[in-house]
Protein backbone atom coordinates (compact mmCIF):
# COMPACT_ATOMS: atom_id res chain seq x y z
CA UNK A 1 0.00 0.00 0.00
CA UNK A 2 2.04 2.73 -1.20
CA UNK A 3 -0.97 5.51 -1.27
CA UNK A 4 -3.63 3.97 0.65
CA UNK A 5 -5.12 7.97 1.11
CA UNK A 6 -8.25 7.86 -0.95
CA UNK A 7 -8.44 3.53 -1.47
CA UNK A 8 -10.71 1.58 0.04
CA UNK A 9 -9.06 -1.82 -0.28
CA UNK A 10 -10.53 -5.45 0.38
CA UNK A 11 -9.18 -9.21 -0.12
CA UNK A 12 -11.61 -12.47 0.07
CA UNK A 13 -10.92 -15.79 -0.83
CA UNK A 14 -14.00 -17.39 -2.21
CA UNK A 15 -14.61 -21.52 -2.68
CA UNK A 16 -15.08 -21.06 -5.95
CA UNK A 17 -13.29 -21.22 -9.95
CA UNK A 18 -12.41 -17.81 -11.09
CA UNK A 19 -15.11 -18.24 -14.18
CA UNK A 20 -18.05 -18.30 -11.77
CA UNK A 21 -16.94 -15.66 -9.34
CA UNK A 22 -16.83 -13.42 -12.65
CA UNK A 23 -20.03 -14.76 -13.36
CA UNK A 24 -21.65 -13.62 -9.81
CA UNK A 25 -20.25 -10.18 -10.05
CA UNK A 26 -21.56 -9.16 -13.48
CA UNK A 27 -24.86 -11.38 -14.13
CA UNK A 28 -28.20 -9.93 -12.89
CA UNK A 29 -29.37 -12.78 -12.07
CA UNK A 30 -26.88 -13.96 -9.51
CA UNK A 31 -26.43 -10.04 -8.37
CA UNK A 32 -29.58 -9.88 -7.08
CA UNK A 33 -29.18 -13.11 -5.31
CA UNK A 34 -25.81 -11.43 -2.80
CA UNK A 35 -25.62 -8.05 -3.29
CA UNK A 36 -26.35 -5.49 -0.78
CA UNK A 37 -25.46 -4.41 2.78
CA UNK A 38 -26.27 -6.51 5.56
CA UNK A 39 -30.65 -6.90 6.13
CA UNK A 40 -31.04 -5.34 2.53
CA UNK A 41 -32.08 -7.28 -0.69
CA UNK A 42 -31.21 -6.30 -4.38
CA UNK A 43 -34.63 -5.69 -6.01
CA UNK A 44 -33.08 -5.07 -9.66
CA UNK A 45 -30.27 -4.98 -11.04
CA UNK A 46 -29.58 -4.02 -14.58
CA UNK A 47 -26.25 -4.65 -16.43
CA UNK A 48 -24.66 -3.72 -19.90
CA UNK A 49 -21.43 -5.42 -19.95
CA UNK A 50 -19.48 -3.94 -22.70
CA UNK A 51 -16.60 -1.45 -22.18
CA UNK A 52 -18.79 2.12 -21.43
CA UNK A 53 -21.52 0.02 -20.82
CA UNK A 54 -23.68 0.95 -17.88
CA UNK A 55 -24.94 -0.91 -14.61
CA UNK A 56 -28.06 -0.08 -11.98
CA UNK A 57 -28.53 -1.85 -9.01
CA UNK A 58 -31.67 -1.10 -7.11
CA UNK A 59 -31.55 -1.58 -3.16
CA UNK A 60 -33.99 -2.40 -0.40
CA UNK A 61 -32.88 -1.16 2.98
CA UNK A 62 -34.69 -3.19 6.29
CA UNK A 63 -36.38 0.78 6.77
CA UNK A 64 -37.96 -0.10 3.17
CA UNK A 65 -36.39 2.85 1.52
CA UNK A 66 -34.62 2.48 -1.63
CA UNK A 67 -31.02 3.42 -2.72
CA UNK A 68 -29.20 2.87 -6.06
CA UNK A 69 -25.67 1.80 -7.34
CA UNK A 70 -24.74 2.62 -10.25
CA UNK A 71 -21.89 3.07 -12.57
CA UNK A 72 -20.05 2.02 -16.07
CA UNK A 73 -18.28 -0.24 -16.97
CA UNK A 74 -14.12 0.69 -17.43
CA UNK A 75 -12.78 -2.46 -18.50
CA UNK A 76 -13.58 -5.80 -19.01
CA UNK A 77 -11.11 -8.95 -19.35
CA UNK A 78 -13.16 -11.94 -18.74
CA UNK A 79 -12.51 -13.77 -15.81
CA UNK A 80 -9.80 -11.72 -14.22
CA UNK A 81 -10.36 -8.00 -14.41
CA UNK A 82 -13.13 -5.59 -13.87
CA UNK A 83 -13.04 -2.11 -14.21
CA UNK A 84 -15.95 0.07 -13.28
CA UNK A 85 -17.12 3.46 -11.72
CA UNK A 86 -19.45 3.64 -8.78
CA UNK A 87 -21.73 6.35 -7.01
CA UNK A 88 -24.44 6.00 -4.46
CA UNK A 89 -28.15 7.65 -5.72
CA UNK A 90 -30.49 8.00 -2.56
CA UNK A 91 -28.09 6.49 -0.13
CA UNK A 92 -29.09 7.83 3.54
CA UNK A 93 -25.71 9.38 4.99
CA UNK A 94 -24.05 9.11 1.93
CA UNK A 95 -22.42 12.11 -0.03
CA UNK A 96 -22.50 12.44 -3.71
CA UNK A 97 -19.30 10.81 -4.86
CA UNK A 98 -17.55 9.44 -7.05
CA UNK A 99 -15.19 5.95 -6.94
CA UNK A 100 -13.34 4.27 -9.29
CA UNK A 101 -13.64 0.07 -8.26
CA UNK A 102 -10.60 -2.34 -9.38
CA UNK A 103 -11.44 -6.24 -9.13
CA UNK A 104 -8.73 -8.16 -9.74
CA UNK A 105 -9.46 -12.31 -9.70
CA UNK A 106 -6.60 -15.16 -9.36
CA UNK A 107 -6.78 -18.77 -9.31
CA UNK A 108 -5.29 -19.96 -5.74
CA UNK A 109 -5.23 -23.28 -4.00
CA UNK A 110 -8.42 -23.09 -2.23
CA UNK A 111 -10.40 -21.39 -4.93
CA UNK A 112 -10.85 -17.69 -6.09
CA UNK A 113 -8.96 -14.47 -4.35
CA UNK A 114 -10.66 -11.37 -5.05
CA UNK A 115 -8.72 -8.03 -4.38
CA UNK A 116 -10.88 -5.31 -4.25
CA UNK A 117 -9.45 -1.46 -4.63
CA UNK A 118 -12.37 1.54 -4.55
CA UNK A 119 -10.41 4.83 -5.40
CA UNK A 120 -12.60 7.40 -3.69
CA UNK A 121 -12.32 10.49 -5.75
CA UNK A 122 -11.91 13.39 -3.41
CA UNK A 123 -9.59 12.58 -0.34
CA UNK A 124 -6.45 14.24 -0.73
CA UNK A 125 -3.64 12.73 -0.16
CA UNK A 126 -1.75 15.10 1.87
CA UNK A 127 -4.42 15.99 4.11
CA UNK A 128 -5.17 12.03 5.80
CA UNK A 129 -1.86 11.04 6.03
CA UNK A 130 -2.24 13.32 8.90
CA UNK A 131 -5.04 12.62 10.25
CA UNK A 132 -5.00 10.39 13.37
CA UNK A 133 -8.77 9.04 12.82
CA UNK A 134 -7.30 7.72 9.51
CA UNK A 135 -4.78 6.13 11.13
CA UNK A 136 -7.47 4.42 13.26
CA UNK A 137 -9.37 3.59 10.36
CA UNK A 138 -6.90 1.49 8.73
CA UNK A 139 -5.87 -0.36 12.23
CA UNK A 140 -9.34 -1.38 11.82
CA UNK A 141 -9.62 -2.14 7.76
CA UNK A 142 -6.22 -4.23 9.11
CA UNK A 143 -8.17 -6.16 11.78
CA UNK A 144 -11.12 -6.91 9.41
CA UNK A 145 -9.19 -8.53 6.64
CA UNK A 146 -7.25 -10.62 8.85
CA UNK A 147 -11.14 -11.24 10.32
CA UNK A 148 -11.82 -12.27 7.09
CA UNK A 149 -9.16 -14.04 5.64
CA UNK B 1 -28.28 21.58 7.92
CA UNK B 2 -28.93 17.45 7.20
CA UNK B 3 -25.87 15.42 7.60
CA UNK B 4 -26.06 14.48 4.15
CA UNK B 5 -25.93 18.05 2.67
CA UNK B 6 -23.06 19.15 4.86
CA UNK B 7 -20.97 15.87 3.12
CA UNK B 8 -21.88 16.82 0.09
CA UNK B 9 -20.41 20.46 0.83
CA UNK B 10 -17.62 19.03 2.47
CA UNK B 11 -16.55 16.67 -0.49
CA UNK B 12 -17.34 19.94 -2.95
CA UNK B 13 -14.83 21.96 -1.37
CA UNK B 14 -11.73 18.64 -1.46
CA UNK B 15 -12.46 18.50 -4.99
CA UNK B 16 -10.60 21.95 -5.53
CA UNK B 17 -6.52 21.24 -5.24
CA UNK B 18 -5.91 24.99 -4.01
CA UNK B 19 -8.65 24.28 -0.94
CA UNK B 20 -6.97 21.19 0.07
CA UNK B 21 -3.90 23.04 -0.48
CA UNK B 22 -4.98 25.87 2.05
CA UNK B 23 -6.27 23.35 4.16
CA UNK B 24 -3.00 21.48 4.58
CA UNK B 25 -1.02 24.93 5.47
CA UNK B 26 -3.89 25.69 8.24
CA UNK B 27 -3.19 22.43 9.65
CA UNK B 28 0.23 23.89 10.16
CA UNK B 29 -0.81 26.87 11.98
CA UNK B 30 -3.27 29.37 11.68
CA UNK B 31 -2.83 31.86 9.37
CA UNK B 32 -4.07 35.97 8.09
CA UNK B 33 -5.85 36.49 4.65
CA UNK B 34 -3.14 38.24 3.64
CA UNK B 35 -0.69 35.51 4.34
CA UNK B 36 -2.72 33.17 2.43
CA UNK B 37 -2.71 35.14 -0.50
CA UNK B 38 0.65 36.10 -0.35
CA UNK B 39 1.25 32.16 -0.90
CA UNK B 40 -0.62 31.35 -3.44
CA UNK B 41 0.25 34.16 -5.93
CA UNK B 42 -3.71 34.73 -6.24
CA UNK B 43 -5.67 37.66 -5.58
CA UNK B 44 -7.04 38.77 -2.42
CA UNK B 45 -10.53 38.06 -3.63
CA UNK B 46 -9.29 34.74 -4.99
CA UNK B 47 -8.10 33.76 -1.82
CA UNK B 48 -10.85 34.72 -0.69
CA UNK B 49 -13.64 32.93 -2.54
CA UNK B 50 -11.89 29.76 -1.34
CA UNK B 51 -11.85 30.35 2.23
CA UNK B 52 -15.61 31.30 1.88
CA UNK B 53 -16.41 27.73 0.56
CA UNK B 54 -14.14 26.04 3.07
CA UNK B 55 -15.80 28.04 5.63
CA UNK B 56 -19.27 26.94 4.06
CA UNK B 57 -18.49 23.07 4.45
CA UNK B 58 -17.25 23.58 8.35
CA UNK B 59 -13.95 23.21 7.37
CA UNK B 60 -11.87 26.29 9.00
CA UNK B 61 -13.29 29.00 11.21
CA UNK B 62 -12.40 32.91 10.10
CA UNK B 63 -12.21 35.17 13.00
CA UNK B 64 -11.39 38.49 13.35
CA UNK B 65 -8.67 40.13 15.46
CA UNK B 66 -8.03 43.80 15.30
CA UNK B 67 -8.15 44.45 11.49
CA UNK B 68 -7.11 41.56 10.46
CA UNK B 69 -9.09 37.70 9.65
CA UNK B 70 -6.96 34.30 10.77
CA UNK B 71 -8.03 31.77 9.73
CA UNK B 72 -7.92 28.62 11.12
CA UNK B 73 -9.02 24.90 9.99
CA UNK B 74 -11.16 22.82 11.63
CA UNK B 75 -11.28 19.02 11.91
CA UNK B 76 -14.55 18.21 12.74
CA UNK B 77 -16.12 18.19 9.41
CA UNK B 78 -13.26 16.42 8.02
CA UNK B 79 -13.44 13.55 10.61
CA UNK B 80 -16.93 12.96 9.25
CA UNK B 81 -15.77 12.65 5.82
CA UNK B 82 -13.14 9.84 6.68
CA UNK B 83 -15.84 8.02 9.15
CA UNK B 84 -17.95 7.61 5.77
CA UNK B 85 -15.15 5.90 3.95
CA UNK B 86 -14.75 3.56 6.68
CA UNK B 87 -18.33 3.02 5.81
CA UNK B 88 -17.86 2.05 2.19
CA UNK B 89 -15.13 -0.37 3.79
CA UNK B 90 -18.25 -1.61 5.74
CA UNK B 91 -20.30 -2.08 2.93
CA UNK B 92 -18.64 -4.13 0.73
CA UNK B 93 -17.42 -6.64 3.17
CA UNK B 94 -20.83 -7.47 4.07
CA UNK B 95 -21.25 -7.27 0.19
CA UNK B 96 -18.86 -10.15 0.16
CA UNK B 97 -20.30 -12.06 3.01
CA UNK B 98 -23.17 -12.11 1.31
CA UNK B 99 -21.14 -13.62 -2.09
CA UNK B 100 -19.20 -15.88 -0.67
CA UNK B 101 -23.19 -17.41 1.51
CA UNK B 102 -24.43 -17.17 -2.88
CA UNK B 103 -21.68 -19.25 -4.04
CA UNK B 104 -21.42 -22.16 -1.44
CA UNK B 105 -25.24 -21.80 -1.64
CA UNK B 106 -24.72 -22.50 -5.30
CA UNK B 107 -22.36 -25.01 -5.29
CA UNK B 108 -24.60 -27.25 -3.02
CA UNK B 109 -27.07 -27.07 -5.19
CA UNK B 110 -25.10 -29.21 -7.28
CA UNK B 111 -24.29 -27.28 -10.29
Amino acid sequence: MTNPGNKVYLKRVFNAPVEKVFEALTNPKSITQWFGPKNSRTISAIVSLEVGGSYQFEVKTKNETTFFVEGKYIEISRPYRLVYTAEYRDLPGSPEMKSTITLELSQVLEGTELAFVQELEWIPDDIQSRSASWELMFDRMRDSLISHN
Amino acid sequence: MEENQKLDKVFSALSDSTRRSILVQLKKAPKTLMELADQYDMSFQGVSKHLKVLENAELLNKEKNGRQYICRHKAEMLTEAITWISHQHDFWSQNFDSLDQFLNKNDQSGK
